[in-house]
């Protein structure tokens, strides 16, 4: 395996010689606030649940409605969207948040009368939904659930202002499925990215960008540079939120395609998708305040301190892993001095 | 001609003459182009489907020519080459397509900054994302780099109408071939774009390939279509989406490559039309299967 760093240092320009994927220098840093007023939300305190999950088995319903219950979150006669991460297939890969999971989810929210549960997903790499679909298992879900499935990438598309400057678009266009949901739930696989350092609740969103207009992969955004945009999306949703982070078997290295399982055992549930990102992290064994678009969103929109974070379940600590790191994001790591 | 499949497509049209990639959705560019196609391979049956298509592109061009994905956004402009593709330069439309024509040669995709090119060069195998960076191909919309499909949509295009555009069309189309095959995968095949990252060869995708096999057509049997050819039949064997199905099909004709199961597997498929999928899917597979008038294959076209 390879660093990203031993290919940029290799030659000598790491200043120069981005990648294509993330190869946009930085926009030109705004004047100003960089958020608008109604953009800041964070709460004093926010709420994380790490709850252990030991496999993904019949015994996940359950465990979610627990997850639920301790948020009273209001499903009630609402629209609800889950926003899994379906971004490839690898038959011997953990890519994507896992089917049973999201089964077990529709299931408890439809228990605590939920009026419409929809999955929904923009998969960034590839046009073929039927092939991630069945291939990941997906599929088979929907058909035993009968819950709805929209392909984000070619749904209708609005156009909505940023409340935030760091890509400095202006405005987007996003899915109307996703605008109108009452609860949008973020159900992201626990992983390290390869250019992000790690995906999680609030990285996930990525995956509502609908790539008919903004392409395969989300290039324009990636220009943008991609912490930017990942800030930019999740300050630009004004509906309410909730998070399901899938840790049960995460994945670490280099991610998010080509990383190695790394079992965990944990779902972590919460409605500040910055502290449910923050407790995730630790709990691979990082630093939240050294991941760039955690520390900057804990500026404004939600807790990345984790002693502003009350743990209504497992202390994350307790469960904390070493998720091996590409050699670029070894600074992450929780512990290091900032030369180490 | 499949008339399950041209029933079911007749049935997603929308009140305002498009089609929309699901019931319920606006209509859009892309698969009204495609169901345009689809209806006028069909002959006199499909001529009314085939003018509503027509009306729905004509009143949504933009005035540099262009069509974008969704009508009232103005981003996603890659189906521009397929709206092109559909309309033909028939004498009531000849001017739409010479401006969509001049739109594509003039559109380039966003470059690197000119030292970035240079390490590229020099050093490209140790890249993090393996690629020669200079060749310009496509994008999917304005401000973005160059991916295979945007790219081999605009080559298609500018194979069979670039005459339209005078002299650029050539040197663009032909650097768009180049840009296609540096993008090859190593084992073969394409996937969006990027067929290696931090030392790490990524997989084609068999949809992927078929359309880069499509615009490759005229460039002789290069070891990339070789190899391409025989990526494709390897990976239908575990993808079972008729889109997918019937872009393979168009490719192997393209080719003329023997049936290896995707002609049968279309057709078991579309005794169920309302299972079939996307409207682009059933568009393509009406055309995967119709024996001629498909504006996909180019025949002498060069």
């Amino acid at each position: 395996m390879i660093g990203r760093r031993a290919f940029v240092k290799s030659i000598g320009a790491a200043a120069v010689a981005p990648t294509l994927v993330r190869c946009a220098e930085p926009p030109e840093e705004p004047r100003g606030p960089r958020w608008l007023p109604e953009a800041e939300i964070r709460p004093d305190r926010s709420s994380v649940a790490v709850l252990a999950a030991g496999a993904y088995d019949g015994r996940l319903t359950d465990v979610v409605r627990r997850g639920l219950e301790l948020f009273s979150v209001p499903v009630r006669g609402r629209r609800v969207v889950l926003k899994p991460n379906l971004v490839e297939f690898d038959p011997g890969g953990v890519i994507n948040t896992h089917p049973l999971l999201i089964a077990a989810t529709i299931e408890a929210l439809r228990e605590q009368g939920a009026g419409e549960v929809t999955v929904a997903e923009g998969p960034g790499h590839r046009r073929d939904n039927d092939y991630l679909l069945s291939a990941s298992g997906l599929a088979e879900v929907l058909r035993d659930t009968g819950a709805r499935y929209v392909d984000l990438n070619v749904d209708a598309a609005r156009p909505v202002e940023l409340r935030s400057h760091y890509t400095g678009l202006g405005r987007l266009y996003l899915p109307a499925t996703v605008l109108d949901a009452d609860l949008l739930i973020s159900m992201p696989k626990m992983k390290t990215h390869h250019w992000a350092g790690v995906t999680l609740s609030m990285k996930n969103l990525f995956g509502i960008i609908p790539s008919a207009i903004y392409g395969w992969p989300k290039n324009v955004l990636h220009w943008q540079g991609i912490d930017n945009s990942i800030l930019d999306i999740n300050a630009a949703l004004t509906m309410p939120r909730f998070n399901i982070v899938d840790g049960i078997v995460g994945m670490e290295g280099n991610g998010p395609i080509q990383g190695t399982a790394r079992p965990t055992g944990v779902l972590v549930f919460g409605a500040d998708p910055v502290a449910v990102d923050a407790t995730s992290a630790t709990v691979m064994g990082l630093d939240p305040t050294r991941v760039t678009y955690l520390a900057q969103a804990g500026d404004f929109m939600g807790n990345v301190e984790l002693e502003r974070v009350e743990q209504r379940g497992e202390a994350p600590e307790r469960l904390r892993q070493e998720y091996r790191l590409l050699e670029p994001f070894r600074e992450l790591r929780a512990g290091l001095t900032s030369a180490g | 001609m499949n008339e399950a499949l041209l029933a079911e497509l007749r049935d997603r049209r929308n009140p305002d003459g498009g089609w929309p990639a699901w019931e319920d959705l606006p209509s859009n560019a892309e698969c009204t182009a495609l169901a345009r196609m689809a209806f006028a391979a069909a002959g006199p049956e499909g001529a009314a489907e085939a003018a509503a298509a027509t009306g729905w592109l004509l009143r949504h061009q933009a005035t540099d020519g262009s069509w974008s994905y969704q009508p009232d956004v103005p981003l996603g402009t890659w189906p521009t080459s397929l709206a092109a593709l559909a309309l033909g330069p028939q004498a009531e439309h000849g001017e739409a397509v010479r401006a969509a024509v001049r739109h594509i040669v003039e559109q380039e995709a966003r470059k690197l900054p000119w030292l970035t090119n240079v390490l590229y060069r020099f050093a490209r195998e140790r890249m993090s994302v393996e690629l020669n960076p200079s060749l310009n191909g496509w994008p999917w919309t304005e401000g973005a780099f160059s991916w295979v499909e945007p790219t081999a949509y605009a080559v298609i295009a500018l194979k069979r109408y670039g005459r339209l555009a005078g002299r650029g069309a050539t040197g663009r189309l032909e650097e768009g071939e180049r840009m296609i095959l540096d993008r090859t995968c190593a084992g073969g095949g394409w996937n969006h774009g990027n067929y290696r990252v931090l030392g790490e060869d990524l997989e084609p995708y068999p949809d992927t390939t078929a359309i880069a096999l499509l615009a490759l057509q005229g460039a002789g049997r290069l070891p990339e279509v070789e190899g391409g050819l025989r990526v494709l039949d390897r990976l239908l064997d575990a993808h079972a989406s008729g889109g997918t199905l019937a872009l393979a099909r168009l490719a192997q004709r393209a080719w003329s490559v023997a049936d290896t199961g995707a002609r049968r597997r279309l057709e078991t498929l579309s005794m169920a039309p309302d299972d079939f999928g996307e409207t682009r899917g059933i568009a393509l597979a009406i055309l995967a299967l119709a024996a001629d008038g498909n504006p996909f294959l180019l025949g002498n076209v060069s």
